[in-house]
């Protein structure tokens, strides 16, 4: 275990906590992981997409600036075994984490490329927002037949049961999201036709 | 080797009571290579079932080639269409009709008792196809009996009872239970990996979709297949979708 991290703000300790940020939830996600049992990088990425679904498109890459900024709040430590850096949890890891899950939970501002792209469209360029919105498709294509077959057939574990509402999590936001594409396609094609 | 179900430029109308024309299904081009399984993702009134029902023969397209096993569906005689049909394509409606009294294993053999099988045999395999969608326990039952999600399962064994190469499913997430739907999914997840079968899956449900390996959505008629970005230049719409007046 390393030395307990030094707080700052005087004598008043702060509580353990994942820190803020863009990547909060990502850091919170991959801390929990580490809680569940100690893993590199790679295997950190794995088990992070096997959770959350393929939607969140996780690599190994995007591991380890959330390890380091863990490793920086003092809620893990690693641990050189050969060529492969495994990271364990410190015991103030494990507060951290049920601050987190206490806590709030934020509200995000929706923002999206294609909705900023769309509310900027040059006046009358119905082609234009019509070949955006093919692109998003596109995109949402793709994330639809990213592989999803590390879902589990039933959800008779707890494990199981959150890698479940996870994906479905994901699932609402495609369906939305494609729901949406056909709505906004047949207005700008309306809008055409009647300013024809 | 040509594909196993390909569309080409498929486009079908119905007539609507206003006396308009509506475009159902609008230049819809896919192939399927056997063994191959896709998602068709649609909301209400986007043109699936009938891509479904013009790839099972169901229906005839307006125009456009629609090829099944190498052959221009179109261009055969009634007899030998009726014949593919019947040996290559199992259907899985989303509303089907049965007598409420009428025994789940009876209803799953009946097609089959139109193609000269015995009755005992027909028997034999509609329980063979009861027990690959997990509904073997279901076979005696009645059909007024059975849960949607039941009655989904029921539905795609009467499809595959002929076994068929190509399985067309519509709306198999019917089911307001959340188990029911996972395992439905399981099933088709199943079949998605199954060589001797090409899958296509239509539904409005992501989860379904996700079955399969192939994505593809249907608004307006219109099919959008991944992998296919579009250039700069699409064609401006000139009432490519959407009604018509037919005067």
């Amino acid at each position: 275990m390393g030395a307990p991290q030094r707080q700052r703000g005087g004598a008043r300790a702060k509580r353990p906590d994942i820190g803020k940020g863009s990547a909060r939830a990502l850091r919170g996600v991959v801390l929990a992981l580490i809680c569940e049992h100690s893993g590199h990088g790679y295997d950190l990425a794995a088990r992070c997409n096997h959770r959350l679904g393929p939607a969140w498109q996780v690599t190994a890459k995007d591991m380890y600036p959330v390890l380091n900024q863990l490793l920086g709040l003092g809620l893990v430590r690693r641990e050189e075994r050969g060529r492969t850096v495994v990271f364990h949890a410190e015991p103030a890891a494990f507060e951290a984490l049920g601050n987190w899950h206490d806590g709030k939970v934020r509200k995000e501002p929706l923002r999206s490329d294609i909705r900023a792209r769309l509310a900027t469209v040059a006046e009358g360029d119905v082609d234009g927002a019509l070949h955006m919105l093919e692109e998003y498709e596109s995109l949402l294509l793709d994330l639809l037949e990213a592989a999803d077959d590390a879902l589990p057939p039933s959800v008779a574990t707890w494990g199981a049961l959150l890698v479940r509402v996870n994906h479905t999590g994901t699932d609402a936001y495609l369906h939305a999201e494609l729901a949406w594409v056909a709505d906004t396609r047949r207005r700008f094609l309306e809008f055409a036709r009647a300013a024809r | 080797m040509p594909p196993l179900l390909s569309f080409e430029n498929v486009t079908k109308h119905y007539r609507e009571p206003g006396g308009q024309t509506l475009r159902v299904l609008d230049r819809v081009s896919f192939e399927l290579e056997a063994g191959d399984s896709a998602g068709v993702f649609g909301l209400r009134r986007s043109g699936k079932t009938t891509l479904l029902r013009v790839a099972a023969g169901i229906e005839r397209a307006d125009s456009g080639t629609v090829r099944l096993d190498g052959h221009d569906v179109a261009t055969m005689s009634e007899a030998a269409h009726a014949r593919l049909l019947r040996d290559k394509i199992g259907l899985a409606p989303v509303g089907w009709h049965a007598t409420r009294g009428q025994r789940v294993v009876d209803f799953v053999s009946l097609p089959l008792l139109s193609n000269d099988t015995s009755f005992h045999d027909a028997n034999v395999i509609a329980r063979h196809a009861l027990e690959r969608v997990g509904a073997t326990s279901r076979a005696d039952a009645r059909v007024a009996e059975l849960s949607p999600g039941e009655r989904t399962r029921v539905s795609i064994a009467r499809a595959l009872a002929r076994g068929p190469v190509v399985l067309l499913v519509d709306e198999p997430s019917v089911t307001p239970s959340p188990g029911e739907r996972d395992e439905i999914h399981s099933l088709l997840r199943s079949f998605a990996h199954d060589p001797g079968l090409t899958v296509v899956v239509a539904s409005e449900d992501i989860a379904a979709i996700r079955t399969a390996r192939r994505a593809m959505t249907i608004s307006d008629g219109q099919l959008r297949v991944s992998g296919q970005r579009p250039g700069r230049l699409i064609p401006f719409p000139d009432g490519r979708s959407g009604t018509e007046q037919t005067s």
